[in-house]
């Protein structure tokens, strides 16, 4: 460090040596530094920085004897950096730009001697009177009449302009009292308007941020409390049943799982209403328009009643500290993100950590699998986690870089990193992804016998239509964009002979939008096919399963020829598929979305998505056979989640808004519609996220056969657990946007991650609700009827 | 949820996480079907109780050298690691060579090869024995090299373990092969000397489940020291150690000499 130092303090003298007398020599940093090498910050220490000017002509002076060693610190005597702009204009003799606020060094302007006032004086009155006049057309601008009380801007002015002297001036003017007033006005000026500019309304953002947290701890305790009753839910031996039963036919329900939702809902809506109306009776009296502290107060009652309902519940009790490695690893998943927001190279570089995090779980479960027993098994968790992995990695190839990862990362999502089209190597992913995704989604139903009832009709045909479809929008939406019909007639026409160009030119011409038109009525179809056609699909569809009905022969090893009075011929029935009822068919609502999702994706991104489907399934494989039950172990949601927010990165989105694709909203449409076209820049942007939070319930249903109970309640757990990991996300950026407001990168980092992740926690919310809870229930009721499980 | 079972049904319980894929039930009797495939072979578990934590040998000679090397390889990192910033590929390179002779002397000297006898290193000589744990056989050399070479060829499998970790996958080939070639040579290379190619040995460390000693410590504290030395590289702090595999490469070695130092003394015999 020294070393550079005396690198530097040569280099500067011989400059300051070299120039001549018209020159101006100005060295300065553009930030400070604290003692632990820390900067950018919004300590004294990183925000200050040395000025030092230096003219080889005498110029410049003090005003002061004891100004004539500089200060030890820039504590002492500070000059703001907008100051600069009217100095440099002066000296170069320009008028100052006209929204300076800014006032002329004194240094500058006040003579070699310091004594200079008059000149100190002008240059000072000239910078005041362009401030005052872009005061002025701000103030009517907005409408606003300035204030005029004594000490106010307007009335220092006009007393810095009483001090001026009128006509002839007499020797030994006070011009040093007429630049202290001029200096006044400015400092009054300045002052104002640093209070505009940064106003933190901390007590809001210190509600705002409480709020986020108890909604996290009150999910906690659902989650934690949730993990008890399922390790009872889990369990089907006879004897509960029996027990069950017989409390039925008494009368009593045993259904404690489901009752603990309705109350817990029913307390969150009841505690809401009295802080609600609280709240807005109070703003209404005060008449501060604060109304919207009254959904504040709502939502702090209605969590605080929720804690209550949760810990009125029987034998509730929070253990904070997982107790499994699984449980550890999705804790230190969350919450080493969660902390890694607090720095911009962390929130910077999520997409590669999460990478690692990933790859991190399969090593693991890899390593776990060398603890099975049984050794298909064994191979095959190898082999899933591997995959899970591979797929990750290969996804990471995709990448939309933000400006802060350069020059360390290659955007690939886009033809080149100026543009925003696909290269047309790119519009073969959707293609592949048509190609082979459907016999994956078969190959893991096949081993349970799911691949039944509807199944290989829709995944077959109609789910692999709908890709095919999407791959050719893209196709379409390619060559329209880069008009690839006109520059092909026009090369043809330059190969052909004259006459067969001639009468090529006579064709009458594709009208304008030909191409336009065909992609935006493919895209509606496929929308169409996949949401509407595919929700009703959903509702109605059997289980995927076969019911074979097969006759045993009597033969000596029957056990039945032994027994008097059985038929020669024994039909037997094998339901097929049985073992997966309910995953496989819930499996048909995520395959729906996801060919909507991947429509709205570019080629590029949809072809990420397939890979994050590709690797979800095989997620699913990885917990059923490491046997890690939903119901008491939250590896699965956290991983899911994960995965959903890497798939945002992947799908060429950054958290920064210039990454938001607005030319999703026009896929299925010429102009813009309202709702639809925010529903379509939301699904453009969050497809990850949503993809993952349909997926959750699979974590649950998965290899789950009729028999299982209380899936709704477990489902409801499992997506608590997943949408916890967003919002411990969302309240970590919150808190730390809020703690670095003064931060040099908020702007740029930290409130782009908090406003990402406060909208992906909307959308996981909503999405959970509507198309996950509902779907299960759909699911489960079609199962059951055709088990004839009443609900 | 008033479930109602279906007394069909009530013959095939399947539970989540069991293997059966297909369930069937008989109409007219009971039939047990489909449910029966989760038939375990177990093979690591039967092993797994033999298998012993690793003795350094109790010559003057090994008791030496197991505490001079792992300093050695201290001082030669401190030593190269200005050299190594400023261009780790040469540097790492021509290290090898030297850090393979250390592990080499090292495996020689301290460690029971793989087929020889636990017990032969175990036992303290009776006073009046001649001493024959020093001495190092044809056949000890012989294993030294088979281990070299598994190591060799284990190499590739840690490069690509580091590109799916997110390593660079077209640029800095040579880096994150040489880390590679480090690990490998560090963690593995004395366990390919102890345990040959047995394979119920390393099921048990690929589970994690050998006991704690000075091989086994060395491969958990390297794996580790490796993953923690990944969590520097983002920050902006512009250090020239950030640069790709520095800190890698530095988690290994003092994951590595940890874990063995650790893994000989205070945890030995410990299982995870």
């Amino acid at each position: 460090m020294a070393k550079k130092l005396q690198q530097m303090n040569t280099f500067i003298k011989d400059l300051a040596s070299n120039i001549d007398d018209d020159t101006l020599l100005i060295v300065m940093g553009d930030h400070g530094m604290d003692s632990k090498g820390d900067h950018g910050g919004e300590s004294e220490d990183e925000v200050e920085a040395a000025l030092w000017m230096y003219s080889p002509k005498p110029v410049f002076g003090r005003t002061k004897p004891e100004y004539v060693t500089p200060p030890a610190t820039a504590k002492t005597r500070p000059v703001n950096q907008i100051d600069l702009v009217p100095t440099l204009a002066l000296l170069m003799g320009i008028p100052i730009p006209y929204n300076n606020l800014g006032h002329p060094i004194e240094e500058a302007f006040v003579g070699p001697r310091g004594t200079a006032w008059d000149n100190l004086a002008a240059a000072e009155r000239m910078a005041a009177a362009g401030i005052k006049r872009y005061q002025t057309s701000y103030f009517s601008a907005r409408g606003i009449e300035q204030a005029t009380t004594p000490g106010s801007p307007a009335d220092l002015w006009d007393k810095a302009e009483a001090l001026v002297p009128k006509g002839k001036v007499k020797k030994g003017h006070s011009w040093e009292s007429v630049f202290s007033a001029y200096a006044e006005y400015q400092k009054e000026t300045l002052d104002y308007s640093k209070s505009l500019w940064a106003r933190f309304d901390v007590k809001s953002m210190i509600i705002g941020i409480s709020i986020m947290a108890s909604g996290v701890i009150a999910l906690l305790v659902y989650i934690n409390k949730r993990s008890e009753d399922d390790d009872v839910l889990v369990i089907e031996d006879s004897e509960l049943e029996n027990a069950e039963k017989s409390l039925e036919l008494q009368g009593i329900t045993a259904d404690e799982g489901q009752n603990l939702e309705k109350r817990l809902v029913r307390a969150a809506m009841l505690g809401a209403l009295p802080g609600f109306f609280g709240g807005l009776l109070q703003s209404y009296l005060s008449g501060n328009g604060d109304w919207y502290r009254g959904s504040a107060i709502g939502a702090f009652t209605s969590v605080a009643t929720v804690l209550v309902a949760l810990y009125d519940a029987e034998g509730s009790y929070f253990n904070v500290l997982p107790t499994t490695l699984w449980g550890w690893m999705a804790v230190v998943f969350t919450i080493s993100q969660s902390i890694g927001f607090a720095s911009n190279s962390y929130t910077i570089w999520e997409d590669s950590i999460q990478l690692f995090l990933m790859t991190t779980f399969g090593l693991v479960t890899a390593v776990s699998a060398f603890r099975m027993e049984s050794l298909p098994d064994r191979y095959m968790t190898i082999y899933h986690s591997i995959l899970f992995v591979l797929l990750g990695r290969l996804a990471s190839f995709s990448k939309l870089c933000r400006e802060e990862q350069m020059p360390y990362c290659t955007s690939t999502y886009y033809a080149s990193a100026t543009s925003s089209t696909s290269a047309p190597w790119q519009l073969a992913i959707p293609f592949i992804a048509v190609m082979i995704l459907p016999s994956i989604i078969k190959a893991y139903l096949a081993p349970s016998k799911s691949y039944e009832g509807l199944a290989p009709t829709w995944i077959g045909y109609v789910f692999r239509a709908g890709l095919f479809f999407s791959a050719i929008y893209w196709v379409l939406d390619a060559a329209d964009n880069g008009q690839w019909l006109s520059s092909l007639s026009s090369s043809l026409s330059s190969y052909l002979p004259s006459s067969a160009s001639d009468a090529l030119s006579s064709l009458p011409p594709l009208p304008d939008k030909a191409l336009k038109t065909l992609s935006v009525y493919t895209a509606q179809m496929i929308l169409g096919l996949a949401l509407v056609a595919g929700s009703t699909a959903f509702v109605w569809a059997p289980p995927c399963i076969s019911i074979v009905t097969t006759t045993l022969r009597n033969s000596p090893n029957n056990p039945l020829a032994a027994i008097p009075g059985a038929a020669e011929q024994t039909a037997q029935v094998t339901v097929l598929g049985y073992g997966n009822a309910h995953g496989a068919r819930y499996l048909l609502l995520p395959l729906n979305f996801f060919v909507a999702l991947f429509l709205v994706s570019k080629p590029m991104g949809a072809g990420a998505l397939a890979l994050t489907l590709w690797q979800s399934l095989s997620l699913l494989e990885i917990l059923d056979l490491l046997n890690l039950p939903i119901g008491s172990n939250p590896i699965g949601p956290v991983m899911l989640a994960l995965l959903g927010q890497n798939a945002f990165f992947k799908t060429g989105h950054q958290a920064v808004l210039s990454s938001i694709q607005w030319d999703s909203a026009f896929i299925p449409l010429y102009s813009i519609k309202y709702p639809w076209s925010p529903l379509l820049v939301i699904l453009n942007t969050f497809a990850g996220q949503i993809l993952a939070t349909i997926l959750v319930p699979m974590l649950v249903l998965w290899k789950s056969g009729p028999k299982r109970r209380g899936l709704l309640g477990s489902v409801s757990r499992a997506l608590a657990v997943f949408v916890a990991f967003y919002a411990t996300e969302a309240l970590a950026t919150m808190m730390w946007a809020g703690h670095l407001r003064r931060h040099l990168m908020l702007y740029r980092v930290f409130s782009p991650r908090f406003m990402t992740a406060a909208v992906t926690l909307l959308v996981v919310d909503v999405v959970a609700v509507v198309v996950g809870l509902a779907g299960v229930r759909v699911n489960v009721m079609s199962v059951a009827e055709v088990f004839g499980w009443a609900d | 949820m008033p479930l109602v079972d279906p007394v069909t049904m009530s013959s095939s319980a399947i539970v989540k996480g069991a293997v059966a894929q297909s369930a069937s039930t008989t109409k007219a009797t009971s039939g047990s079907q489909g449910t029966d495939s989760t038939t375990t072979t177990a093979g690591a578990s039967s092993s797994l109780a033999t298998l012993r934590p690793v003795h350094i040998k109790q010559t003057p000679a090994a008791q030496t050298v197991r505490h001079a090397l792992p300093a050695a390889l201290t001082a030669l990192y401190l030593l190269r690691f200005d050299a190594l910033v400023a261009d780790p590929v040469p540097v790492m390179r021509n290290a090898l060579p030297v850090v393979a002779a250390l592990q080499m002397t090292y495996a020689l000297l301290c460690l029971p090869a793989a087929g020889e006898p636990a017990s032969k290193s175990n036992r303290k000589p009776r006073p009046g024995e001649k001493k024959k744990g020093g001495d190092i056989g044809s056949s000890t050399i012989i294993t030294a090299l088979l281990a070299s070479v598994l190591t060799f060829v284990a190499t590739p499998f840690l490069y690509f373990a580091m590109v799916l970790f997110g390593a660079p996958f077209l640029t800095h080939g040579s880096h994150t092969f040489l880390c590679a070639a480090h690990l490998a040579l560090l963690t593995l290379f004395p366990l390919f000397y102890v345990h040959g190619v047995d394979t119920a040995a390393w099921a048990a460390i690929g589970g994690f489940r050998a006991p704690l000693d000075e091989t086994f410590g060395g491969l958990v504290g390297g794996l580790v020291g490796a993953w923690l030395g990944a969590v520097p590289i983002p920050l902006d702090w512009d250090r020239e150690w950030q640069k790709w595999p520095v800190t890698i490469l530095c988690g290994v070695y003092g994951g590595y000499l940890l874990g063995r130092v650790l893994g000989g003394t205070l945890f030995w015999g410990k299982r995870f």
